[in-house]
């Protein structure tokens, strides 16, 4: 081989570059008749809305288009996308990113399609649920799949250990007593383990604060510049930081990545977690009695709010189209995929009809699920998970350095939870 | 009485190790150290054979309950895998090309041609191993979105071409092993450095160059980040992007389908390790002599 032939080489390889590269058209390019849209959920759950929205694009006319995106890194690849100004016309967003983006000026405005109700009837979204995606009395997204938190229950750990089977509407003395009398029986190491854990965050005493006459976290749910510990919180604090001490309860820094397969393998008797998690002991096809109950209450019912939702780029060109596809994913979109993929309701009530049905055709564990979701959805007060605004990420560094070691049961309570308030206020307060 | 050893030889015959207790050490050794490199590999298979209840199970069982073989089949006919493998094997030839080629130049100006500052530029080169790639990741995007080349290959291929800083430290490590004396001779021959590089030195590093181009294809093979930011049609998706399919994010990572990402894994990983097994003999050789040179 001499050197005029290695040229050669690398000159067709430098060609099939080229073309291969410049082969096909990429990015957001949509017609004037198609809308393009990009989610994180899996394969599967994306090949049933792709087959629910083939019936809109025949009703409407108006063709839908999903742009491929990686299930996993979803935030990395809108965020290139956004940079690269090529991002779809809707895409999934969680609610921190919204604001995120909202407050870049970079997400587009919905207030004037929400106010007119057609298409998306306002009043029929769950309770609570579209606090969090205003900013400034503009709607940057619109919620569609909700998450809802509560305990699943082994049933035959609990009937074992003489502890009743929690129902809608439990209390929080029976939850502690429950996990004391739960504990080193049966081969439980504790009597409460969580998967995830929003049990203990502040948001968690939060739910227990207000349900017990207490004041939330913050008056609203975006737009935050103060947070307050109510006492009631910070007895609620107390409760934990003794019942983690005692081995009751997991820690708050808990991995709780097992806990779902130890629940579905019958060594759990109570697990805090979300809905979703319902996906995982139906592929178990667990043996034992199961159920899930919402969360506990001390006087009112109190219920955690969070939901995803779309978001669509302030550069929208044809924001009817847009709309009118956005509406179908919440009134008939979800409603469909889900009867397949029963991941999570819909923070449109009435777009959860096929969520539902799913879970009560899997037998009586799924269908406590979807009762107790159902329950939760409904519940006329609600607290939200976590904060929104552009500071979250670093008050969930703050919570994992101050509240975390207290609510463990390492130093006082109370005074890790004013530590705590007064460093997010701090944060708050300098963002602002 | 007792007779005395003059040479102190009961003593260190004491100290010797039997012949067979060595052997047995050392094999056994060797069995640790190949059971804890292909235990991973194993337990990838098994799981790929699972269902993905029995992936949950806990205590984890070793072997799958029930084989699976379909997962081979599932998996990638879920990423659309022989596409996927097509344009993955385009890009890491043009890009192994593009990195052996450009560092091999480089490599050879540093070593064998002196001008001023010589020294100074491979102390760059060598210095910007260590700026991590995350650092330049915005400033290139915006670089090749302004140019418009966005969702095309030529994002992951043309900085191939610029050579790699760590291949050119291999490449340069390597050509100051050889003695300058072949270089002389070749040039009182009339031959130029293209010559000189063409004839001589690259017959005479083909180890270096092989262990050039099998880090490069590893490398290229693998990246993630750069099809992940890049690229937006699936059409032009490489096996890495394609492989993400099957982990979810959202809801707790309990809607991921470990056992089709495992036996998808399994032949994304195969190509690679093929190349590395022909092609292990030059790329020891290669490792070994880039530490002849100590200038």
């Amino acid at each position: 081989m001499n050197v005029r032939r290695v040229g050669a080489l690398l000159a067709v390889i430098a060609s099939v570059a080229a073309a291969t590269a410049c082969g096909s058209g990429g990015g957001s390019s949509s017609s004037a008749n198609t809308v393009t849209w990009m989610s994180w959920e899996t394969d599967q759950t994306n090949q049933a809305m792709d087959k629910s929205f083939q019936a809109f694009t025949k009703s409407s006319g108006i063709k839908i288009q999903r742009e491929a995106a990686p299930a996993a890194d979803y935030s990395q690849k809108l965020a290139s996308l956004i940079m690269a100004k090529k991002v779809p016309e809707f895409f999934w967003c969680s609610n921190a990113e919204e604001q995120t983006l909202a407050s870049q000026g970079l997400l587009y405005d919905w207030s004037s399609y929400a106010k007119t109700n057609s298409g998306l009837d306002m009043s029929r979204f769950a309770p609570g649920s579209l606090d969090s995606w205003r900013r400034a009395g503009k709607l940057y997204g619109i919620p569609t799949l909700a998450n809802a938190y509560g305990f699943f229950y082994n049933k035959k750990l609990l009937d074992a250990a003489g502890v009743p089977t929690p129902q809608i509407g439990w209390t929080y003395d029976e939850m502690f007593s429950d996990a004391a009398k739960l504990t080193g029986k049966n081969g439980a190491k504790q009597g409460i383990v969580t998967a995830w854990p929003l049990l203990t965050s502040p948001f968690g005493l939060a739910q227990y604060s207000v349900s017990a006459g207490g004041q939330p976290l913050a008056g609203t749910a975006t737009n935050v510049k103060k947070v307050t510990a109510d006492p009631k919180l910070v007895e609620a604090a107390q409760r934990y930081a003794t019942a983690i001490k005692a081995g009751q309860i997991t820690p708050a820094d808990f991995d709780s990545t097992n806990s779902p397969s130890a629940f579905a393998n019958g060594s759990i008797p109570l697990m805090f977690g979300g809905q979703w998690l319902a996906q995982t002991m139906v592929g178990q096809k667990i043996a034992f009695d199961w159920g899930f109950v919402p969360m506990p209450r001390v006087d009112k019912d109190v219920q955690p709010t969070e939901t995803n939702g779309v978001c669509s780029p302030a550069t929208l060109k044809n924001p009817d189209q847009v709309w009118k596809a956005v509406s179908y994913l919440d009134t008939t979109g979800f409603d469909d995929t889900m009867k397949t993929v029963p991941l999570a309701p819909i923070a449109y009530l009435p777009g959860s009809q096929g969520y539902f049905a799913a879970l009560q055709g899997e037998g009586t564990g799924p269908a406590s699920i979807a009762t107790a979701v159902q329950a939760e959805l409904n519940a006329p007060t609600k607290v939200q998970t976590g904060f929104v605004d552009t500071w979250a990420t670093k008050a969930a560094n703050i919570i994992t350095a101050d509240w975390n070691p207290v609510i463990d049961g390492k130093g006082d309570p109370a005074a890790g939870v004013d530590k705590t308030i007064k460093e997010i206020n701090s944060l708050a307060g300098s963002s602002s | 009485m007792t007779v005395a050893d003059p040479g102190g030889r009961t003593g260190r015959a004491a100290l010797r190790v039997p012949l067979a207790a060595s052997r047995i050490c050392w094999y056994l050794l060797c069995a640790v150290l190949a059971v804890s490199m292909l235990l991973p590999l194993v337990w990838t298979l098994t799981i790929a054979l699972k269902s993905n209840a029995d992936v949950n199970r806990l205590p984890p069982q070793f072997l799958p309950s029930q084989f699976h073989w379909s997962n081979f089949l599932t998996g990638p006919r879920m990423i659309d895998f022989y596409r996927l493998l097509l344009n993955t094997v385009i890009i890491t030839v043009i890009v192994t090309v593009g990195s052996v080629v450009s560092s091999m130049l480089v490599g050879y100006g540093l070593s064998r041609i002196r001008f001023r500052g010589q020294k100074l530029w491979f102390y760059l080169f060598t210095a910007s191993i260590f700026v991590p790639a995350m650092v330049g990741l915005i400033p290139m995007q915006h670089f090749w979105i302004n140019l418009g080349l966005i969702d095309t290959w030529f994002p992951l291929v043309v900085p191939a071409f610029l050579a790699n800083p760590v291949l050119v430290f291999l490449a340069r490590q390597y050509f100051m092993s050889i003695p300058f004396s072949l270089d002389e001779a070749a040039r009182l021959d009339g031959a130029g450095h293209l010559r000189i590089l063409w004839s001589i030195m690259v017959p005479l590093t083909r180890p270096v160059w092989i262990t050039m181009a099998i880090l490069s294809f590893q490398l290229a093979w693998n990246d993630y980040l750069n099809p992940l930011v890049y690229l937006q049609s699936p059409s032009k998706f490489t096996l890495s992007l394609g492989m993400a399919a099957f982990v979810s994010d959202s809801a707790g990572g309990s809607s991921s389908q470990y056992n089709l990402l495992m036996a998808t894994n399994l032949l994304y990983m195969l190509p690679p390790l093929l190349l590395f097994f022909f092609a292990q003999r030059y790329f020891m050789e290669g490792i070994g002599a880039v530490g002849v040179s100590s200038k």
